[in-house]
This record gives structure tokens, sequence and C-alpha cells, in this order.
């Protein structure tokens, strides 16, 4: 099994309106993948069918494996701790995780929650945004999984925090994991990306590896992104 | 590490172990660190780190033991011959961008020297 | 995939704790309806345990609030839905939790009413040899007792998977229909809730009317039929909830 994922012509409609459509999108095991989109492009929705928290038509297997309740298993997804009360601690966050994933590794927890500087005395409505993003990267990272969906886990992060929380990817993304990072913020993850996805007119537009790009165009991977965009713009409306 | 996103990222890997070597900092038969310790010192991702020591490895600048890791080779000749050729290299850039400007063979040579004697002087 | 007994614990830490304050409350308003009247006129024969019960019944009302918002939270956030098990493990576990701590805060408001009728007892005993006229025994009282608590709670039960199929179906329906039939859906589900709200009233008195059945023989398998009655209606609405929980229930988006 070399696929950790396999999606195959999935669809989405909100209130009658597509969100995507005719995806297709097959990704290897141990690879670190840029998904790349501009905002309200359909990434987080991709992700969101993925886990299946947003329900769509199409079929994707996780691992082989095309049914949803399995795909959980597998998938570790940086959601945002809405179930929590917002006067609850780091700490017993970290307690919920632990006892309802049999994959959290405990260990591998307190290694980066010391490595991303985590107060876990802190109530979640006193974190910052930048604590509140390591935090959840933390409870992500800490799953041992096939897949990793990280879902723009640099938005609105202070430069230095941006740098730990990619310094903790390299170090603890299980080598045959694979982890598809979003953002519409290129430049700064360029150099850990092995390939990049790009989402654009309500599909996935373009899979590339990122050398391929930088031999074959001599493009930075920005400026492909940028120039697929320029292209788009001209023939819409 | 910063890298130029514009070229391949294995390619400027290798170029920054060769420099390493050329420079001492990596000694012959010395031990390469892991490869994921790479990855996170140089800010890249694994499997790029993996590629370019590969292409390293074909290329007979470093050997793989197995279980124990990478070390750079101790066969001195490689290592010159590696000196050579990033030197040749550098001066192509530099000899092709200056022929560029129409300069002559001997043009360039003057200007060369004119250049260091210039450096020499600001560095005292 | 996640164990039942472990996600039993995360789901009813929480509820534990809510119930826990919920109790505290109750007891301190109680205490402080006592104190004022103590102040006021001093305190009635009787009193003590109409007081305790009376704010009992508020108490039970906003339990079931609470306890149901709880379990509504669960099925729209990623923090539940993201977890490695089936939707119906998820759905029963979910009802099943709040019900176990209704059940619990049921037991405390019981040894509330053992106690506050302790303080009260000569005073109750006497009030009820006036009333009863020909008077219960103390078989036939607990019987009556017995049958009103699993009557209370098959209709928690039916009132939970209700309010769960109104919202899943709102939900539900959010997602793939247009702003404008949206509102005709929920305009539609709020006159089927409040039909089925006056029918659940109605049913409510008809069967407090009909208590006294259950102390002849006769009644009681007409009473137990109404009981087996609101449980399957809970079990079909569960089995609904479940189905549409599966297939069309998106989480909130990031």
């Amino acid at each position: 099994m070399t696929n950790v994922l396999a999606i195959n012509q999935v669809g989405y409609k909100h209130n009658f309106k597509t969100i995507l459509h005719d995806v297709d999108l097959t990704l290897e095991t141990g690879k670190i993948i840029g998904l790349l989109g501009e905002n309200g492009a359909g990434k987080t929705t991709l992700m969101r069918l993925i886990t299946g928290s947003a329900k769509g038509s199409g079929t994707i297997a996780v691992c082989g494996d095309t049914s949803t309740a399995h795909h959980k298993s597998h998938v570790s997804f940086t959601e945002q701790l809405r179930g929590f009360a917002a006067s609850t601690r780091v700490d017993r966050v970290a307690d919920f995780y632990r006892t309802v994933y049999p994959d959290f590794d405990g260990a591998r927890f307190e290694e980066l929650v010391t490595f991303l500087q985590i107060d876990t005395s802190l109530k979640l409505a006193a974190l910052s945004k930048g604590m509140k993003e390591k935090v959840i990267i933390a409870l992500t990272l800490a799953r041992q999984v096939n897949l990793y969906l990280l879902d723009e886990p640099f938005s609105g992060i202070d430069s230095m925090s941006r740098k730990r929380i990619i310094s903790s990817i390299l170090k603890w993304k299980p080598a045959d994991a694979t982890m598809v990072i979003s953002d519409h913020y290129v430049s700064e993850i360029a150099p850990i990306l092995d390939e990049v996805v790009i989402v654009k007119d309500q599909t996935v537009y373009a899979h590339k590896e990122s050398d391929a790009i930088r031999e074959e165009f001599g493009l930075s991977i920005e400026d492909y992104y940028e120039s697929l965009y320029a292209e788009g713009g001209a023939d819409r409306d | 590490m910063k890298f130029d996103d514009k070229v391949p990222i294995y390619y400027q890997i290798k170029n920054h172990l060769y420099h390493e070597m050329m420079t001492g900092q990596l000694a012959p038969g010395e031990k390469l660190p892991a490869v994921r310790q790479l990855a996170v010192d140089l800010t890249v991702n694994v499997n790029t780190v993996q590629r370019a020591l590969g292409e390293m490895i074909t290329e007979g600048i470093i050997t793989s033991q197995r279980g124990k890791g990478n070390f750079v080779t101790t066969e001195t000749p490689r290592i010159t011959q590696l000196k050579e050729h990033l030197i040749m290299d550098q001066l192509e850039r530099a000899y092709e961008q200056l022929h560029a400007l129409n300069l002559s063979d001997e043009e360039i040579i003057a200007s060369l020297k004119q250049y260091i004697a210039q450096r020499g002087q600001q560095d005292d | 995939m996640t164990k039942f007994t472990a996600l039993l614990k995360v789901m009813s830490r929480d509820r534990f704790r809510l119930i826990n304050w919920l109790l505290v409350a109750d007891i301190a308003v109680v205490a402080a309806t006592l104190l004022w009247s103590f102040v006021r006129q001093g305190i009635q024969p009787g009193e003590t345990f109409g007081v305790a019960l009376a704010w009992s019944m508020v108490a039970f009302v906003i339990a079931f609030v609470l306890l149901s918002v709880r379990i509504e939270r669960v099925y729209t956030r990623d923090t539940y839905r993201l977890l490695p098990l089936g939707d119906t493990k998820l759905y029963l576990t979910n009802l099943f939790s709040s019900f176990v701590m209704f059940i619990y805060f049921g037991i405390i408001q019981l040894i509330i009413y053992l106690i506050t009728e302790a303080v009260d007892n000569t005073y109750l005993t006497g009030m009820l040899r006036i009333m009863s006229g020909p008077s219960y025994t103390t078989a036939e009282a607990a019987k009556v007792c017995v049958g009103m608590a699993i009557m209370g709670l098959s209709l928690v039960i039916l009132g939970w998977t209700t309010i769960s199929l109104v919202h899943l179906v709102i939900s539900a329906t959010n997602n793939f229909l247009p702003n404008a039939s949206r509102r005709l859906i929920n305009v539609v589900l709020y006159i089927i809730v409040i039909y089925l709200v006056v029918r659940v009233i109605g049913f409510l008195f008809y069967e407090f009317n009909n208590f006294g059945q259950l102390i002849d023989g006769g009644g009681t398998t007409h009473f137990l039929i109404n009981i087996l009655g609101v449980l399957v209606v809970a079990a079909i609405e569960a089995a609904l909830n479940i189905f549409i929980l599966k297939k069309w229930v998106e989480t909130v988006p990031n």
C-alpha cells in the first residue's frame, strides 16, 4: 500500500452552490504536501471531506479504506477545539485526547509541549492565537496516524512560532506518514514541501513535485502558484 | 539555512554539504548527521535530504554504511576532484557573464587582477 | 477505535460537573428561601419539604435543558465527530451519558426529598391521613412513585430524541437547501414541534389524571403500554437521528 489517500471524482455543494467538483487526487505515503489556493478556494472543504466532517459525492479511500468511520482512525486533523468550554485548561484537553484516541502518544505530546513552549495550565480562553495554534499542532502531531491534515496552521502567527511549528513538523512526522499543509502564503513552507496541490476553479487544478517545478520552469513555488492564478484570471469573467 | 526557492532544494543541499567539505567543517571520514537531523537543521524535507545524499553517494563523495549512517569519503582524490569541479563551476559562470559583457580574455584577466588588488587594500 | 467506556468517561465528566453545580445552586436556593421565611414569620410545618419540592421541579427542567444542550453540541463539533468510531456508537453513548447524569440528579433529589420529608414527617403523615380518605397502602404508594419515575424517565428520553431530530433535520437541510427554502423548512419544523409539545402535554395530563388506575390492577397494563409506546417512538426517532447524522450532518467549519 503506497497510496495513503485516493480521492475519486469527489464533488461538494453547499446551498446549491458548487464548492468542489470532479476532484481526483492520489497521495503517496511519507510525503509533505502543500495544499495551496486562495481563501475560499475549497482547501478546508477538501480536508473536511477527507475527515468526513463534510458530506460530498464520490469516493475517498484512506489507506485503501472507503468507510468514513475507519478514515477517522487514520487521519489526524487540526480541529479547532470547539467541543470544549472556553474555561477548559490545556492539560484537560490533552486528557480528553489521551482518553479517546488509542493512537495518542502521551510522551510525544510532552516532548512537543516542551519544544513548542506551551504552558498547559492555561485555559483555552487565555491562549493567544499563536499559542492556540501551537496547542492544536501538538495535539494533532501527538497522534500516530498515516495522514495528518494541517489546515492553515500558520495564519496569524508570528514568524518565530512559525519556525518552531515547521521544525516540530520535520522532527515529529513519522517517516511513513503523509502530511498535508494548507496555506495561501507559500514562501515560508516551500522548502519543506515534497509536492504541491493547487486548488483552483473548484477543483484540483495542479499536482506537482516541488523540485520538478523549480527544475522545469525555473520558478519558485510561489511564482508558479501565482502564475496559475494569473492565467486563470484572464479566461474568467 | 536560506534557500533560493527558484533552484531545486536537493541541489542546494548538495552544494551546502560540498561547501562544508571544502571548508573542512566536514572532514574526510567524518560521519554526517542523521537524515532527520539534517532536515531539521536545514529546515527542509527528509525526502529531499535523502535525495541529495543519494546523489552524493552515487557520486562517491559520501559512503553509506548500513546501520551506521553516512560518512564523508576518505578517498582524498575524490574530494580534490570535487573541489576542482566546484572551482571550475564558479569560474565558468563568472567567465560567461563577463564574456557576455564583451570583455576579451585579456581584459577579463586584467580586471580580475585589478579587483584582487583593490580587495587586498580594502582588507588592510 | 475509541472504546465505549472511554467515550462515556469524557462525555460524562463535563456533564457530571454541570449537574453538581446545578445541585449546589438548587440547595443554595432552597436554603435561602427557608432562611427568608425563617426571618419573616418562622418556618411553617411542611414548608421545608414544600420548598425543596417546588425548587426541585424547576431544577429538573433546568437539568433537562442543560443536558440536552450538551447532547446537541456533540453532533456538530469536530472534537467529537472526528473520533474514530461509528455514528451509532457516538449517538447512543451521547444519549446514555446524559441519561445517566439525569438519573444521578434524580437520586440526589430523592435524597433531598427524604431529608426534608424527615424534618416535616409528623405534619405530612397527618396531612396525608386527612386528605386521602381510604388510604393507600405503602405498597400501592410505592407502585405509583415507581410508575411515575419510569414514565418521567421515558419522557425525558423521548424529549431528547425529539429535540435531536429537529436539530439534526435543520442542520442537514441547512447544508444543501438555498436560504429561502431553509426558512420554510424551519417554519414547518417549528409548527411540527409545537404540535408535538401540545400533544405530549395533553398526554401527560391524561396520564396523571389516570394515575389512580395504577392502584386498581386493571390500569397497570394500560400504563405499561403507554410507557412502551413512548419508548418505541423514542427508538424510532433515535434510528432516524443516527441515519441523518451519518448521511448529512456536517460539523461547524473552522
